[in-house]
């Protein structure tokens, strides 16, 4: 995670390369696209899941960058700007994998009400559920299936949190909604989440819910 | 701070995941509780441990930063090489160049157009001409245009003049021939100017014809064309017609 001071190095690099690529050394935007590539990638594959549909996506995102680069007038940040259009073609790449049958699956967010309800009362509150223990290297491959079949919603807020680390006035520009719509969609995306890891741990004839 | 009953005051799960992201307004009043409660502990240990596990998912699966811009960088210079190619360079151009590209390709449009119109219309009027001349040199019932009269000095009708001529003009034959006509008893108003040249329609007899055709002559006019029905009466009135084409 970046310091503040970091951060106000990059926003200041980063106007100066744009200004260059304005002024026609369009070498300068090589740079963004190193700068930038990491944080994206990772919010492309935190999303999609696969590492060649998260390069397309984040490459196809750089090229419509360096078109519309020129028309760029900062009203919000470049990392914003690109973030916004890497999470639009992920979204469209995840819905296209989708209608071809790729990547389906059971969303892990339809708890049937009488479950929830048998739930609620064997534990009144979220720290009362016995929490994870899978290995961490375990851990690390569920939780990827886990991110997968949470709601698009969710997920994506999930993964601008924790992959791309931004805060949570960023996240909500990202996504066009409130600050609050961020808070309560994470503290829900977390909590399905942790259930589903700790789901794994018991056999599936004793799941409570269906996966 | 919700007044959880069961917890003594602790914060909503929704309250502890904005402390852990360090975004909450109370975030100083959490430390102080989660300071001394076991639960919440608990409860930011596994969110901790949810947060790295998905880092570490990813950064496994994904390699180093250096490593992801190396192949990002590769993957969208050979994108743009590739596009650039493709579009022979021109969506690459800043957009006022674009823009202004655009706007000469139109104008070029509108321009050749508006060339082709006006071309149209000269060759348009050429093509006339060159029908009236032709028709002139061809045709034996040359019809003259509109304005011309196709009634004699008599005021008879000129349908189907029994004599045409059709003459190469000389370049003064339009200061003679008002001069011609009275010498041949033609009045002046059988004579009409129009764009191909000048017509002639009036009644003649055989002898005003071959003076007519003298003074002609004389002037420079050349006969091109000429189309005299079955007279054989010299003294007999005709009708005639003569077109003058510059
Ligand atoms: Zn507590």
């Amino acid at each position: 995670m970046q310091t503040e001071e970091e951060k106000k190095l990059q926003m200041q690099e980063t106007a100066e390369l744009i200004a260059a690529f304005k002024d026609g050394k369009l070498e300068s935007f090589d740079k963004l696209v190193i700068m930038y590539s990491p944080q994206l990638y990772r919010t492309a594959y935190g999303l999609l899941g696969s590492k060649q549909d998260a390069e397309e996506v984040v490459q196809d995102a750089f090229v419509r960058a360096f078109r519309a680069l020129n028309n760029f007038r900062g009203d919000s940040s470049f990392e914003t700007w690109m973030h916004r259009i890497t999470v639009n073609l992920a979204r469209n790449k995840f819905h296209w994998n989708r209608r071809r049958g790729e990547g389906q699956m059971t969303s892990i967010s339809h708890v049937s009400d009488d479950e929830r309800e048998q739930r609620d009362l064997l534990f009144p509150d979220d720290r009362l559920r016995p929490d994870f223990s899978l290995e961490n290297s375990e851990i690390e491959h569920e939780i990827m299936d886990g991110l997968s079949r949470l709601p698009e919603s969710l997920r994506e807020t999930m993964v601008l949190r924790h992959l791309s680390d931004l805060p949570y006035e960023k996240i909500a520009e990202q996504l066009s909604c409130k600050v609050g719509t961020v808070k309560s969609r994470l503290a829900r995306g977390r909590e399905l989440l942790r259930e589903y890891l700790v789901s794994k741990e018991i056999p599936e004839n004793q799941t409570k819910r269906s996966i | 701070m919700k007044n959880n009953p069961l917890f003594h005051n602790c914060p909503s799960e929704e309250q502890l995941s904005e402390y852990f992201d360090r975004e909450s307004s109370l975030q100083s009043e959490i430390e102080q509780h989660v300071k001394d409660c076991l639960l919440c502990r608990a409860y930011l240990d596994s969110l901790e441990k949810l947060d790295q596990s998905m880092k570490n998912a990813v950064n496994r699966s994904c390699g180093t930063d250096k490593e992801i811009a190396a192949k990002i960088s590769t993957r969208v210079k050979t994108s743009l090489k590739e596009n650039n190619i493709k579009r022979t360079g021109i969506f690459f151009l800043s957009p006022v160049v674009w823009r202004a590209g655009v706007l000469l390709v139109i104008g070029c449009g509108i321009g050749f157009l508006l060339w082709k119109e006006s071309s149209q219309t000269k060759e348009n009027q050429l093509s006339q001409n060159n029908k009236i001349q032709k028709s002139a040199y061809v045709s034996a019932a040359f019809v003259p245009s509109g304005n011309v009269s196709k009634k004699n000095s008599q005021g008879d009708d000129i349908k189907n003049a029994e004599i045409k001529h059709h003459w190469k003009a000389s370049k003064n034959i339009g200061a003679c021939l008002p001069n011609i006509l009275k010498q041949c008893g033609i009045p002046e108003k059988s004579l009409r100017k129009t764009n191909a040249g000048w017509i002639l329609a009036c009644k003649l007899n055989m002898k005003d014809l071959n003076r007519f055709k003298t003074f002609c002559l004389d002037t420079g006019c050349q006969l091109i064309y000429s189309d005299s029905s079955n007279i054989n009466d010299s003294d007999k009135t005709f009708d005639y017609e003569a077109v003058f084409v510059e």
